[in-house]
C-alpha cells in the first residue's frame, strides 16, 4: 500500500511538470524546433551516408577494374601504377561523421612508397565546416544539454521562488519523492523531443546494414552512453536548480557550465594536447623517411646500383649454397624487394611514432575530460561509430598490409620469369593480386581505446547523482 | 550624474565579483588565443626556415657534385648529379606561403592546406604528405585562437555583462528608486549600458595589447592599419552583442527570459547558421565526387601512349627537331625518359582542367558564402578574419596557382634542356630558386570596410529600435 502511495506521488508530480511544460506554449515551440533541427540532421546524415557510401563502393570497383584491364606492362611499371584503396563508410556516419572529413577516405597503393590518405572532405567544403558539421550526433552533444538546461533549469528554483515548494513538501512527499518526480517529469519532456528522432534513426540503420555488419553492439553503446550523457546534465540542472535560489542564477551557472564543458574545455585540451606532445611537421616526417630509404634525391640512384650489387651478391651466394640447381633469379627483381624491405622499416617506424603521438594527444583529452563530460562522449560516439582515429590508422595499416603483398607478387614474377627488358606481366599476374577488402576493427578492439572515457561518463553521472541528491537533501523549507 | 551611475554601476557590478570575474576572463582569454596563434605562427615559421637552411644546403652540395662529377667524366650517364634524369626527377623546389603578419589572430584553414609545396619538373607535388601531420581530433575540434574567442566566447561573456543590466533593476525593485533619482531614465539606462560597453572596451584593447606586446611574432610598427581593420571588425562585432543585449532588455521582460533568448540568439547566429548554411551551400554547389575523379585520372594515365603523345609534342615545338636518339651531346638518356616526362606534363594539364571543376565549385561556395555573411555578423567577423590574417581558402588557391606557374617555369627550363641535349651545368641550378617565397595577394580592402560598416549600421539599428521600444513601454510616464 505504502509502496504504491510512493509511486503514485511520483507519477503526480512527473504528471505536473509535463503539465506544466506542455502548457506554456513555449515547450511546444521548443519540442517542434528541435524535431526540426534533429529530422532535418537526420535526413542529411542519411542522404550523405547514400551518396558518399556508393561513390566509396563504385570506385573501389572501378580501380579494380583499371588494374585488371591495364595493358601489358613489366610488373614493375604496373607496381607504379598501382591502385588505390577506400575506406568504406560506416553505417554510423549517418548520425556522426567524427573524424572522417580530416582523415582522408582514399590511399594510393605504389611501390617503393606507403602513401598517407588523400581526398579530405574538409579540405573541399567552406571554412563553415569548422564550425561543426550539422549531424544528429552534433545535436545530441551540443543541442540536447542546452535542450536539457532551458527545460529543467527552474524545476526547483522556480518552485522555491513561487512559494510551491513549501506547500508539496507540506503534503507529506518526501525529498526523495520529489526528485524522482522531477526526473521522471523531465524524462518524459524530453522524450517528447529526442524519442522520436532516436527511434527513426534506429530503423533507418537497421534497415540500411548490410548483413554482414554486426552494428547491434555500437547501437547498444551509442545509446547507452548517450542515455548517460543526458542524464549528467539532468541530474545537474536539477541539482543547480535545487542549490540556486533564484531562477535566474540557476540558468546563468547552468549555461557557464554548458559552455565550459561543450565549448572551452575540449579547445583548451587541443591546446594542452599539442603543447604537451607537438607532432612534426610534414616536412620532418618525409625528410626522416626519404633519409633513410634514399628517395627523393639523386644519390637514390647510385644507392640503387650498389642495392643491385647486393642482390647480385646475395644471389651468387645462394646458388653456391645450392650449388645451381635451383632455378635462377632475376636480379633486377630481387633488388627491387630488397628496396621494398628497406622502407618498411622505415614507414612502419615514422607512422608508429605518428600514431604514438596521436594517442599520447587523445589520452590527454582523455585525462583533461574529466572536467568534461563532452569530450568523453565524443571520444566514445566517434569509437562506437569507428569514425576515429583508431580507425584512421587501422585503414592505414590494412592498406599498407595490401600494398605489400601486392608488391611482394610482382616482385616475385619479375625474380621468376623476367629474363630481358622486355619482360611484360598480363592479366593473368594482375589478377594474381587480390581486391582489396577492407574490414572494420571488431566492437571490442574499438572499444578498447575508449574504456576510461566510459568509465569517466559512469563517474560523472555518479557524480551527478551524489551533486542532486546532496542538494535536495539540502533543500530548507 | 554619469559619475554616480558609473559608481553605481561599479559597486554594484564589484560587490557580486561579476565585474572581475569577466575582466580575468576577458584578459585571460584574450592572451591565450592570441599565444596560441603566435604558437602556430611560430611552428610554421620555424618549419619555413628549416626548409630554407636544407635547401640551401642540399644546392650547394649538389653544385659541388656536378662540378667534380664534370671534371672527371666525358660522358653524362644517368647516375651522375647533372644528368637529365638527376635534375628532372630529383631536384626539388620549394615554394612556401610565410604566414602574414595577422596570422596569429586567426589559424583560419591554414591548419588544413599545404603552405610550402615541393616540386620536381616531373611531380605534381612530391611530398610524402601534403598537409601538415596534425591529429584529426584536434583539427575536428579546432584551435583556440582569437578569432574563435572572439566569434564565440566574446558574445557569451557580453551575454553575461549585459543581459539583466535593465530587467534585475525592475526584478529587485530598485527601478522605482531609481525612477525618483533620474526623471530621464532612458539617459540612465544608456548610461548603464555604456558603463558595460566602455569597461568591455578597455579591457578588451588592453588585453590585445599585452597579448601583443608578449607574443607577436612581428615588432609592433609592423603592423599596419590592417590589424587595425581586424580589431575594428571584432569591436563591431561586440557592438553588435551589445546593441543586441540592449534591445532585449528593452523588450520588457525578464531576466529570464532575456538569459533564455540571447543565448539561443547566440546558438543560431554562432552556430546553427553557420551549419545549415553549410549544408545548404554544399547542396547548391555540390562538390564533384573526387573518388571519381581519381578513377579518371588513373584512366588518362593508362590510356596515355607516352610515345604517341611525345610525337605529337616534338611536331608542336619545332626548336626539338634535333631530338632524335637516346643520347643527346653527352647526356645519356634512358629511351623511355623524354616521352615520360612530356606525356607527365601532359596527364598534369588534363588533370588541372579537371581540378578547375572542383575549384570553380569550391570558389562559387565561397562566393555565395560571402553574399549570405551579410545575414550574419558571426560569418561577417569569421570572413574578415580569415581574409586579414591570410589564412582564408582563396589565399591557399592562389598560392597553389602561384606554384603551378612556377613549376611549368622549371619545366620548361628542364625540357629545353633535356630535347635540345644541352648539359646541366652547377651555374643552372641558381636560375630559379630552390626556394621561391610566395609573396600573397592584398585582400579585399573594401569588402571588408564595408561589412565593418555594415555591422555597425546594424548595431545602430538594434539600440535606435531598443531605444524606441524603450519609449513605447511608456516609461517616461
Amino acid at each position: 500500500m505504502q509502496k504504491r502511495l510512493f509511486l503514485t506521488r511520483i507519477i503526480r508530480l512527473a504528471g505536473n511538470e509535463v503539465t506544466a511544460a506542455f502548457r506554456d506554449g513555449r515547450m511546444i515551440l521548443l519540442a517542434f524546433a528541435s524535431w526540426i533541427i534533429f529530422f532535418s540532421a537526420l535526413y542529411i546524415g542519411y542522404s550523405y551516408y547514400r551518396t558518399a557510401s556508393a561513390d566509396r563502393i563504385l570506385s573501389q570497383h572501378q580501380v579494380r577494374q583499371l588494374w585488371l584491364q591495364q595493358e601489358d606492362k613489366n610488373p614493375h611499371a604496373a607496381g607504379h601504377y598501382g591502385t588505390y584503396t577506400f575506406k568504406p563508410l560506416s553505417i554510423f556516419s549517418i548520425i556522426e561523421k567524427g573524424t572522417d572529413p580530416y582523415t582522408g577516405e582514399a590511399i594510393r597503393i605504389e611501390t617503393h612508397k606507403q602513401n598517407p590518405p588523400e581526398v579530405r572532405t574538409a579540405e573541399d567544403t567552406t571554412f563553415l565546416l569548422r564550425s561543426g558539421e550539422f549531424t544528429i550526433g552534433f545535436a545530441a552533444l551540443y543541442i540536447i544539454p542546452l535542450l536539457i538546461i532551458i527545460i529543467i533549469h527552474g524545476m526547483i528554483s522556480k518552485e522555491k521562488e513561487q512559494g510551491t515548494l513549501k506547500l508539496i513538501l507540506s503534503q507529506g512527499i518526501t525529498k526523495t519523492q520529489l526528485l524522482l518526480g522531477k526526473v521522471l517529469g523531465a524524462i518524459s519532456i524530453l522524450s517528447v523531443s529526442i524519442l522520436p528522432v532516436a527511434v527513426v534513426s534506429g530503423w533507418i540503420i537497421f534497415k540500411n546494414v548490410s548483413t554482414e555488419e554486426n552494428v547491434l553492439e555500437s547501437a547498444g553503446m551509442l545509446l547507452l552512453s548517450y542515455l548517460i550523457y543526458f542524464m549528467i546534465f539532468l541530474f545537474i540542472s536539477i541539482a543547480v536548480s535545487a542549490a540556486c535560489e533564484t531562477t535566474r542564477k540557476s540558468l546563468l551557472l547552468l549555461f557557464t557550465f554548458w559552455i565550459m564543458v561543450c565549448i572551452i574545455i575540449p579547445k583548451l585540451s587541443v591546446f594542452t594536447a599539442e603543447t604537451l606532445y607537438p607532432t612534426p611537421s610534414a616536412y620532418e616526417f618525409t625528410e626522416n623517411i626519404e633519409k633513410k630509404t634514399f628517395q627523393g634525391g639523386y644519390e637514390s640512384i647510385s644507392h640503387w646500383q650498389d642495392l643491385n650489387k647486393k642482390a647480385e651478391k646475395k644471389l651468387a651466394e645462394k646458388n653456391k649454397t645450392n650449388n645451381s640447381k635451383a632455378p635462377s633469379v632475376n636480379v633486377f627483381g630481387y633488388a627491387l624487394q630488397l628496396l621494398e624491405n628497406e622502407g618498411h622499416t622505415t614507414y612502419e617506424h615514422n607512422y608508429r611514432r605518428i600514431d604514438s603521438l596521436f594517442m599520447l594527444q587523445n589520452k590527454t583529452h582523455s585525462l583533461l575530460s574529466v572536467f568534461s563530460p563532452f569530450t568523453n562522449m565524443k571520444f566514445i560516439s566517434m569509437g562506437a561509430t569507428g569514425t576515429d582515429v583508431g580507425e584512421y590508422f587501422h585503414f592505414i595499416n590494412s592498406s599498407e598490409k595490401y600494398r605489400r603483398s601486392m608488391m611482394n607478387i610482382l616482385n616475385k614474377d619479375i625474380m621468376e620469369h623476367q629474363k630481358n627488358k622486355e619482360y611484360k606481366g598480363n592479366e593473368k599476374l594482375w589478377k594474381q593480386v587480390p581486391d582489396y577488402s577492407y574490414t572494420p576493427r571488431n566492437f571490442e578492439t574499438r572499444c578498447s581505446d575508449y574504456i576510461f572515457n566510459v568509465q569517466l561518463l559512469v563517474l560523472w553521472l555518479i557524480f551527478s547523482v551524489f551533486t542532486v541528491v546532496f542538494f535536495i537533501k539540502r533543500l530548507n523549507l | 550624474m554619469y559619475k554616480h551611475i558609473f559608481a553605481y554601476e561599479f559597486k554594484k557590478m564589484t560587490t557580486d565579483r561579476t565585474l572581475w570575474i569577466l575582466t580575468s576572463v576577458l584578459i585571460g582569454f584574450t592572451l591565450l588565443s592570441i599565444f596560441n596563434g603566435s604558437e602556430w605562427v611560430k611552428f610554421q615559421n620555424s618549419n619555413l626556415h628549416k626548409i630554407k637552411v636544407h635547401q640551401k644546403q642540399r644546392l650547394e652540395k649538389h653544385k659541388k657534385d656536378i662540378v667534380e662529377y664534370s671534371g672527371k667524366h666525358e660522358l653524362i650517364g644517368s647516375e651522375a648529379p647533372n644528368s637529365a634524369f638527376s635534375i628532372g626527377t630529383y631536384t626539388m623546389l620549394y615554394i612556401v606561403k610565410p604566414p602574414y603578419p595577422n596570422a596569429t589572430f586567426a589559424v583560419g584553414q591554414s591548419d588544413l592546406y599545404p603552405y610550402y609545396i615541393r616540386f620536381s619538373s616531373i611531380d605534381r607535388s612530391n611530398m610524402l604528405l601534403n598537409e601538415e601531420v596534425l591529429n584529426p581530433v584536434n583539427l575536428l575540434i579546432g584551435k583556440l585562437d582569437f578569432s574563435f574567442f572572439t566569434i564565440y566566447l566574446i558574445p557569451l561573456l557580453i551575454i553575461v555583462m549585459t543581459y539583466d543590466f535593465f530587467a534585475s533593476e525592475r526584478e529587485l525593485r530598485t527601478f522605482i528608486l531609481l525612477r525618483i533619482y533620474y526623471p530621464n531614465i532612458l539617459k540612465f539606462l544608456l548610461i548603464k549600458w555604456f558603463f558595460r560597453v566602455g569597461w568591455f572596451f578597455m579591457v578588451f584593447y588592453l588585453g590585445i595589447f599585452i597579448a601583443l606586446v608578449l607574443f607577436s611574432p612581428f615588432p609592433l610598427n609592423y603592423y599596419d592599419w590592417s590589424t587595425l581593420l581586424l580589431i575594428g571588425i571584432s569591436s563591431v562585432y561586440a557592438l553588435f552583442w551589445f546593441a543586441l543585449c540592449f534591445i532585449i532588455n528593452m523588450l520588457n521582460k525578464n531576466s529570464l527570459f532575456n538569459g533564455i533568448a540571447l543565448t539561443m540568439l547566440w546558438l543560431f547566429i554562432v552556430l546553427l547558421l553557420p551549419a545549415v548554411l553549410n549544408i545548404w551551400i554544399e547542396r547548391k554547389y555540390p562538390i564533384p565526387s573526387r573518388n571519381t575523379e581519381i578513377v579518371k585520372q588513373r584512366e588518362i594515365k593508362e590510356n596515355t601512349d607516352n610515345q604517341g603523345v611525345f610525337r605529337q609534342y616534338l611536331k608542336a615545338h619545332p626548336e626539338y627537331h634535333a631530338f632524335k636518339s637516346d643520347t643527346i651531346g653527352k647526356n645519356v638518356i634512358a629511351g623511355w625518359y623524354p616521352s615520360y616526362i612530356v606525356s607527365v606534363a601532359v596527364i598534369d594539364s588534363l588533370n588541372d582542367m579537371s581540378e578547375q571543376k572542383f575549384k570553380n565549385s569550391l570558389t562559387m561556395q565561397e562566393t555565395k558564402l560571402q553574399d549570405f555573411s551579410l545575414i550574419s555578423p558571426a560569418l561577417i567577423t569569421n570572413l574578415a578574419f580569415n581574409q586579414i590574417s591570410g589564412n582564408s581558402y582563396i589565399d591557399f588557391k592562389i598560392f597553389k596557382e602561384s606554384f603551378k606557374e612556377q613549376q611549368s617555369q622549371w619545366r620548361a627550363f628542364v625540357y629545353d634542356h633535356i630535347l635540345k641535349g644541352i648539359p646541366f651545368k652547377a651555374t643552372d641550378l641558381n636560375r630559379q630558386s630552390n626556394f621561391i617565397v610566395y609573396k600573397g595577394h592584398p585582400f579585399p580592402i573594401d569588402d571588408n570596410l564595408r561589412n565593418l560598416l555594415w555591422i555597425l549600421i546594424l548595431s545602430i539599428i538594434l539600440i535606435l529600435a531598443g531605444i524606441l521600444q524603450f519609449k513605447k513601454n511608456k516609461y517616461e510616464k
